[in-house]
């Protein structure tokens, strides 16, 4: 071996590619701009390639590469947009970059048996990009949260150690980013007239029951039922 | 319990994060109650809708160009794993590497943050100086500055340096016989005066070896090789070596990998490393 760490580059990219497209798309919903999310994607490899030395051989190495690419956001990234400009825009209104919205359009005879359906069917019929631009408008945080737990499926532990958080203060974002992405996805399913107005209201009343209350962090709850 | 009791547990039990204690419990919970069932299949329906609409590549969520990933093995390519530790090629050398400078370098980031704490205060410093000495020499050899003396034999370079610095360097006309002197010229590492010599290694390859009069670099605790003790860290690509000969600190920066160039110290007590400057007061 004349020259150079092969040996670690080769570990270091056997281990950390196979999780490229998944950062990537982490990245576009963090940055919300493909430009970006390569810039930021590879700011995250070479990163992580540098700080290789230091990672615990057998350790999780996905969670690590997503705290990275965490970090490198929160410092180096979410200043490049102006973030609060497109919250608070009704979902949908934001311009869309393809032009095949109109196609995408359901036809009128979707629109006329589907007003007694229940929500869940009216969310299956969303289009995936009206669903991602949801997403893409949770504020920063409780975007974090969804994109994690849902789209990466990590663990509330994992979530905690990638963002710094607790598993207290992950929960109630995820719980908050969830709430605020189902009335945003109500809402494009009444524009969409998938759902009426007050089918609608009638779903939202009925979820208030449960979801009033934010949720308390686990360990307080187990502790409080643990004494009875 | 109560229905409310279990509206703060629906969403880790939907998400699977509860024990199978509680777990057990809210399943039997859900078996006479259709509003927390109703809120659970809601949770779990909207993250199988999620992850399908992320699943739909579209111009909101492309996957990486091959544009991209072609552009980002290269520069993955130009990339070097920055650490001294674990220590692979530690077996192979006749001596054991200086473990406090694996520390520092550690130290450095906000993952070895715990263990400068764990530390010392005086020992920290005294890391935190080695890696800032060995930047420092990085940074000049990344300049790439022109010798403002050529020559390959020591005995020019060392008549150039006569009354330019005041401390005596050694000037080996070869590195260990794999890579020769090109020049000099003057130089700083940090705040200290240095003399700065060029060698050429096959692969032009440039060398950079920095001497200087620094007090405050103390380099014990390594083992000896012959009369040295070598501390390598790995910065920014390169890799570093740093020790002391008569009191004077030698810095020796190359991309070459760990192996190679501690293989290039020019340590006293081999024959091609007598030239000597005089110290000129
Ligand atoms: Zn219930």
């Amino acid at each position: 071996m004349p020259f150079g760490q092969s040996r670690q580059k080769a570990e270091f990219e056997a281990l950390a590619l196979p999780y490229l497209d998944q950062l990537f798309s982490a990245a576009m919903r963090l940055t919300r701009s493909e430009r970006d999310a390569e810039d930021l994607v590879q700011d995250t490899f070479l990163r992580a390639c540098r700080a290789f030395g230091q990672f615990q051989r057998g350790s999780n190495v996905r969670a690590w590469l997503f705290r990275i690419l965490n970090n490198t956001f929160i410092n180096d990234y979410r200043h490049r947009r102006v973030e609060e400009k497109i919250i608070g825009e009704i979902p949908g209104a934001s311009a869309s970059r393809n032009d095949g919205t109109a196609d995408d359009a359901p036809d009128i005879e979707d629109l006329a048996d589907s007003r007694n359906t229940p929500e869940d069917d009216c969310m299956e019929r969303l289009m995936a990009d009206d669903i991602l631009r949801a997403i893409d408008q949770l504020p920063l945080d409780f975007r974090m949260a969804v994109v994690l737990a849902d789209l990466q499926e990590f663990s509330y532990r994992e979530i905690s150690e990638i963002t710094g958080c607790p598993v207290g203060t992950v929960m109630s974002r995820l719980f908050r980013g969830r709430k605020l992405l189902r009335q945003a996805l109500r809402q494009h399913a009444i524009d969409r007239g998938f759902l009426t107005a007050s089918a609608a209201d009638e779903n939202a009343a009925n979820e208030a029951e449960t979801e009033e209350s934010s949720p308390v962090d686990l360990n307080e709850y187990r502790r409080k039922h643990q004494v009875r | 319990m109560k229905c409310p009791d279990f509206h703060k547990m629906l969403q880790p039990y939907a998400d699977g994060e509860t024990d199978a204690r509680e777990a057990a419990g809210i399943t039997s919970h859900l078996a006479e109650c259709s509003e927390c069932r109703n809120a659970v299949r809601r949770q779990r329906e909207m993250h199988r809708i999620l992850l399908r609409a992320a699943g739909q590549s579209s111009s909101l969520n492309p996957r990486p160009s091959a544009a991209f990933k072609s552009r980002l093995l290269k520069n993955l390519n130009e990339t070097s794993v920055e650490h001294i530790y674990p220590l692979p090629i530690q077996k192979l050398l006749p001596w054991t590497w200086y473990k406090t400078a694996a520390a520092a370098v550690l130290a450095l980031t906000a993952a070895g943050a715990a263990l400068a704490l764990s530390q010392s205060s005086e020992q920290t410093e005294r890391e935190r100086r080695i890696v800032l000495y060995a930047k420092d020499s990085i940074d000049r050899h990344q300049r790439r500055l022109p010798v403002e003396v050529s020559g390959t034999q020591p005995q020019k370079v060392q008549n150039w340096l006569q009354g330019k610095i005041d401390f005596a360097a050694r000037i080996p006309s070869s590195l260990n016989n794999k890579a020769s002197l090109v020049g000099a010229r003057l130089s700083n590492v940090r705040e200290r005066q240095a003399a700065y010599f060029v060698y050429d290694a096959p692969d032009e390859r440039r060398l950079s070896l920095f001497a200087f009069d620094a007090p405050d670099l103390e380099v014990q605790g390594g083992k000896k090789v012959d009369d040295c003790e070598v501390l390598l860290t790995n910065q920014q690509g390169y890799n570093v070596v740093i020790w002391k000969d008569k009191e004077i600190a030698y810095s020796l920066v190359s991309d070459l990998d760990e192996q190679d160039i501690l293989e290039l110290v020019p340590c006293d007590g081999e024959e091609e490393a007598k030239a000597i400057t005089e110290r000129t007061k």
